[in-house]
C-alpha cells in the first residue's frame, strides 16, 4: 500500500479515536470550571504555534485541519497536534460532518443554549 | 481588495477619532465605498458628529440583537464624495456605556467573535473599505477591532511615554496577531521635526507627520477637513497616508 494512504488512513483513526474520547468527557469542563470561549486576551498570551493556529481558525471560523494547515504552512499532522492541543484547552470545538473532522473557535453561546 | 483598518493607540488623546474620521473622507473621495465603525463604546465620539437621530446603536450588534447592516447609516449626502460612507455608531448614553464597560472577559470573547462577523457581513454588503475608531491603550474593546483588522493604523503622541508605549504595543499585540501596520505622528511641535520619529525605531513605517494646529480642534468637531479643506496641511497629511497605506498593502 502506498505511504500516503496509509498515513491518511492512520489520521482518519486518530480523529476518530479523538472524537470518540470528546463524546466521553464531558465537553469544556475542567475541574468543575466551563472553559470559555476564546477571549483576545488569552489569545495573544499563547504559544506562538498555537496563537497563529488559533487565529487562522478565527479567519476560517469552520476548517479542517488541513485547511488551517494550508494557511499556517505547516504539515497537516502537526496542524492536527496544535488544533487538537486547543481542543483540549478548551478554546476549540472538534466536531464530525460526514466523514470529515472540522474545528472551530468554541462559541459559549452554543454551550450554554 | 478590501482592507479594515483599525485606528488605535496606546494614549487617549492622540488624534483617532478624527483621523478616522478623516480617512473614511478621503477614501470615499477616492470613489471607495466607506464604512466606518466607531467600537470606542466606553468613549464615544462619531454620533456627535453624525446628526443621525438614530436608534439603533454599535452596541445591538455587540448584544447580539441585529446584524451590523441594521446598524449603518449612509452619510454621503451633501458632503462630496463619489463613493460612498457609510458610520455605524456606538451609543453615547451613559447608562449604555456604563453597560458595556461592566461587560467581563467571556463577553468579549464573544464580542470578539461578532466583530468578525460584522466585518464578513459589510464586505458582502459592498464595502470597499472598513475603519474602526477604537479606544485608546489595551482593552478588550479596542484589541477586539485590533484583531479583526487587517492593518492596524497607530497614532503617536511624539512624548516620551506614547513613544514607549507604542514600541510595546507594536510588539506586544500587533505583531503577536499579525498584523500589517503604520505609525502616525500626530501633534507635532516645530522642534519636533528636527529629531522626528524613524521607520526603523519600530520597525514599521512612519506615514506622516502631522503638526500640532490649533484650528484642525475646532474643524474636526463637527466636519470632515479632509473634504471641507482639502489643501489644509492637515487634510494632505491624512490623503498621504491614505496612499502610504495601499502602498504597504499592495
Ligand atoms: N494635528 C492636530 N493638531 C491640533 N489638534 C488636533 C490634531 N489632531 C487632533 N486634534 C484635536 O485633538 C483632540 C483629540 O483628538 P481625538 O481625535 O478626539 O483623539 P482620540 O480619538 O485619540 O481621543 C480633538 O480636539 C482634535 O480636534
Ligand atoms: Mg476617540
Amino acid at each position: 500500500m502506498d505511504l500516503e494512504i496509509l498515513y491518511e488512513k492512520l489520521q482518519q483513526i486518530e480523529d476518530k479515536l479523538d472524537c470518540l474520547l470528546q463524546e466521553r468527557t464531558p465537553r469544556n469542563i475542567i475541574d468543575g470550571d466551563i472553559l470559555e470561549s476564546l477571549d483576545v486576551m488569552t489569545l495573544l498570551s499563547l504559544p506562538d504555534h498555537l496563537r497563529t493556529s488559533a487565529s487562522t481558525l478565527f479567519e476560517l471560523q469552520k476548517a479542517s485541519a488541513e485547511e488551517v494547515s494550508n494557511v499556517t504552512n505547516k504539515e497537516r499532522a502537526v496542524e492536527s497536534n496544535y488544533l487538537n492541543q486547543l481542543v483540549r484547552m478548551g478554546h476549540v470545538d472538534k466536531f464530525r460532518e460526514g466523514r470529515k473532522v472540522y474545528f472551530r473557535i468554541n462559541n459559549i453561546s452554543e454551550i450554554s443554549k | 481588495m478590501v482592507i479594515t483598518i483599525a485606528v488605535h493607540s496606546c494614549k487617549g488623546g492622540t488624534g483617532k477619532t478624527s483621523i478616522a474620521l478623516n480617512l473614511a473622507g478621503a477614501y470615499a473621495a477616492s470613489g471607495k465605498n466607506v464604512c466606518l465603525i466607531d467600537l470606542d463604546s466606553k468613549a464615544p465620539s462619531l454620533s456627535s458628529i453624525f446628526n443621525t437621530r438614530s436608534n439603533k446603536w454599535v452596541n445591538d450588534v455587540l448584544f447580539g440583537k441585529c446584524n451590523i447592516t441594521d446598524v449603518i447609516h449612509d452619510v454621503s449626502d451633501g458632503i462630496g464624495v463619489s463613493g460612498k460612507l457609510y458610520v455605524g455608531l456606538s451609543d453615547p448614553n451613559i447608562i449604555a456605556i456604563r453597560d458595556i464597560s461592566s461587560k467581563d472577559r467571556k463577553w468579549q470573547a464573544k464580542a470578539l467573535q461578532v466583530i468578525m462577523d460584522a466585518k464578513k457581513d459589510l464586505i458582502n454588503a459592498g464595502m470597499d473599505v472598513i475603519i474602526f475608531d477604537t479606544g485608546p491603550g489595551v482593552d478588550f474593546s479596542s484589541i477586539n477591532a485590533v484583531a479583526t483588522a487587517d492593518y492596524v493604523l497607530v497614532i503617536v503622541k511624539p512624548n516620551k511615554m506614547c513613544i514607549i508605549g507604542t514600541g510595546q504595543i507594536i510588539n506586544g499585540v500587533y505583531k503577536l496577531l499579525g498584523k500589517n501596520c503604520g505609525v502616525v505622528e500626530n501633534m507635532c511641535h516645530e522642534t519636533h521635526f528636527l529629531n522626528p520619529i524613524s521607520n526603523t525605531q519600530f520597525g514599521v513605517p512612519v506615514l506622516a507627520s502631522i503638526p500640532c494646529m490649533c484650528d484642525v480642534q475646532l474643524k474636526t468637531d463637527a466636519d470632515i477637513l479632509a473634504l471641507n479643506e482639502p489643501n489644509h496641511p492637515f487634510s494632505e497629511s491624512i490623503f498621504k497616508i491614505m496612499g502610504q497605506i495601499s502602498e504597504q498593502s499592495d
